[in-house]
C-alpha cells in the first residue's frame, strides 16, 4: 500500500500539467512545502511543462491558406446547391405523389364514377386527365434526375 | 476574436456565407496546423489533413451543435481524419493505442533529472521537439492538446472521445515517457 508521500509523488506530473482537481492540487501543494524531495521533483515536472509550452509553433504557408480558403468556398457553394436541390426534390416528390393520389378521386368527381368514366368520358376530360398525369410524371422524373445528380456529386466528392 | 464573434462567424458559416470562412481560418489556422503536424509528423500530410479538415467543417457545419465548443468540434474532426489516415497508411504508429494505459514501472535514467535540467535550462527547444516526435502518436497528441493548444481536460476528452480518467492517465504516461526520452536524448545531443 502506498504511503502519503508516494501517493503525492504520483500526482506531481499531473500537478505540473494543471490536471488535478482543487482538492488534489491543494494536497500536493501542502505536501511539497514540507517535503524537499517532492518540491524538487515538482520543479522538474514544471520545467518540462514550461518547455512544452514554449515549443515554437510551425506556421502553415500563405499558399496553403489561400488554397484551403478557395476550396472551402467552392465546397460551401456546392453544399448550398446540394441543399437547395434536396429541398426542390422533396417538393417535386410531394407534388407528384399528390397528383397520383388525387387522380382517382378527381376522375370519380368529374365523370360520375369509374364505370361511367370508362363508358363515356367526354373528350376534354381525357385531355385534362392526360395533362394532369403528365405533370405528375414530369415532377417525379425531375425529382429522380435531381436525386441522381446528387448521388453523382457525392461519389465524385 | 471574442467568443461572441466566434459564435456569430459560425452561425454565418452555417447559413452558407463564404465571408465567415476568413475569420475562422485566421483564428485556428496556426493551432490546427500545429496539432496535425505534431500528430502525423510530416508536413505534406499535415497540409493535406488541414485542407480536408476545413472541407469537412464546411460539409458538416449544419450538424454542429452550437451548445458545444466549436474548438473541440473542429479538433475532433481533425483528430478523426488524422486517425483514419494513420490507421490506413501507418498502422504501426497506432500500436500504442491498443494498450497504452498498462501500468509501467517508470525508471528515469540515473542521470535523468540532471540531464533534463541542463536540456531545459539551455532552452533547447529542438530537443523537446525531437523527444516529442519519438513518442507514440497517442501521447504526442495529448501533450500537444494540453500544452500547446492549452485545452482543458474536459475539452480534450471531447476531442478524443474518451473518458476524463483515461485522458488523465494518458497525460501522465505521456509526460513520463517524454521525460524518459528527453533524459536519454539530452546527454547524447550535448556530447556527454
Amino acid at each position: 500500500m502506498k504511503n502519503g508521500h508516494e501517493t503525492i509523488r504520483e500526482l506531481l506530473a499531473l500537478a505540473a500539467a494543471g490536471a488535478l482537481d482543487d482538492q488534489e492540487a491543494r494536497r500536493v501543494e501542502e505536501h511539497a512545502t514540507a517535503c524537499a524531495e517532492c518540491a524538487a521533483e515538482l520543479e522538474r515536472w514544471q520545467s518540462l511543462a514550461g518547455a512544452l509550452r514554449r515549443v515554437p509553433t510551425p506556421q502553415p504557408s500563405r499558399e496553403l491558406i489561400a488554397r484551403v480558403r478557395a476550396q472551402a468556398e467552392w465546397k460551401l457553394a456546392q453544399e448550398a446547391e446540394r441543399r437547395r436541390d434536396t429541398r426542390v426534390m422533396a417538393l417535386l416528390l410531394m407534388f407528384s405523389w399528390t397528383i397520383l393520389l388525387t387522380t382517382w378521386p378527381l376522375v370519380r368527381l368529374m365523370g360520375g364514377g369509374v364505370w361511367a368514366w370508362l363508358d363515356a368520358m367526354p373528350g376534354h376530360v381525357w385531355f385534362w386527365l392526360a395533362g394532369y398525369t403528365l405533370l405528375g410524371w414530369l415532377a417525379a422524373g425531375a425529382a429522380v434526375l435531381l436525386g441522381l445528380r446528387e448521388r453523382g456529386a457525392r461519389r465524385t466528392a | 476574436m471574442a467568443q461572441s464573434e466566434l459564435v456569430a462567424e459560425v452561425a454565418r458559416l452555417r447559413q452558407g456565407d463564404p465571408e465567415a470562412l476568413g475569420p475562422l481560418l485566421a483564428r485556428y489556422q496556426n493551432r490546427l496546423y500545429r496539432y496535425l503536424l505534431r500528430l502525423v509528423r510530416d508536413r505534406a500530410t499535415a497540409e493535406d489533413l488541414f485542407q480536408q479538415t476545413w472541407l469537412r467543417v464546411v460539409e458538416k457545419v449544419h450538424q454542429y451543435d452550437a451548445l458545444r465548443s466549436f474548438e473541440a468540434w473542429l479538433f475532433a474532426l481533425a483528430h478523426n481524419l488524422a486517425i483514419d489516415y494513420l490507421r490506413r497508411y501507418r498502422p504501426e504508429s497506432l500500436d500504442e493505442l491498443q494498450s497504452p494505459d498498462e501500468p509501467r514501472n517508470v525508471q528515469f535514467p540515473s542521470a535523468g533529472p540532471d540531464a533534463l535540467a541542463r536540456a531545459l535550462e539551455q532552452e533547447r527547444a529542438g530537443l523537446v521537439i525531437e523527444a516529442l516526435d519519438e513518442l507514440p502518436a497517442v501521447y504526442r497528441e495529448l501533450l500537444s492538446l494540453r500544452f500547446e493548444e492549452e485545452m482543458k481536460l474536459a475539452e480534450i476528452a471531447e476531442v478524443l472521445d474518451m473518458p476524463l480518467s483515461t485522458v488523465k492517465t494518458r497525460l501522465k504516461r505521456g509526460l513520463e515517457r517524454l521525460r524518459e526520452r528527453l533524459a536519454n536524448i539530452a546527454p547524447r545531443e550535448m556530447g556527454q
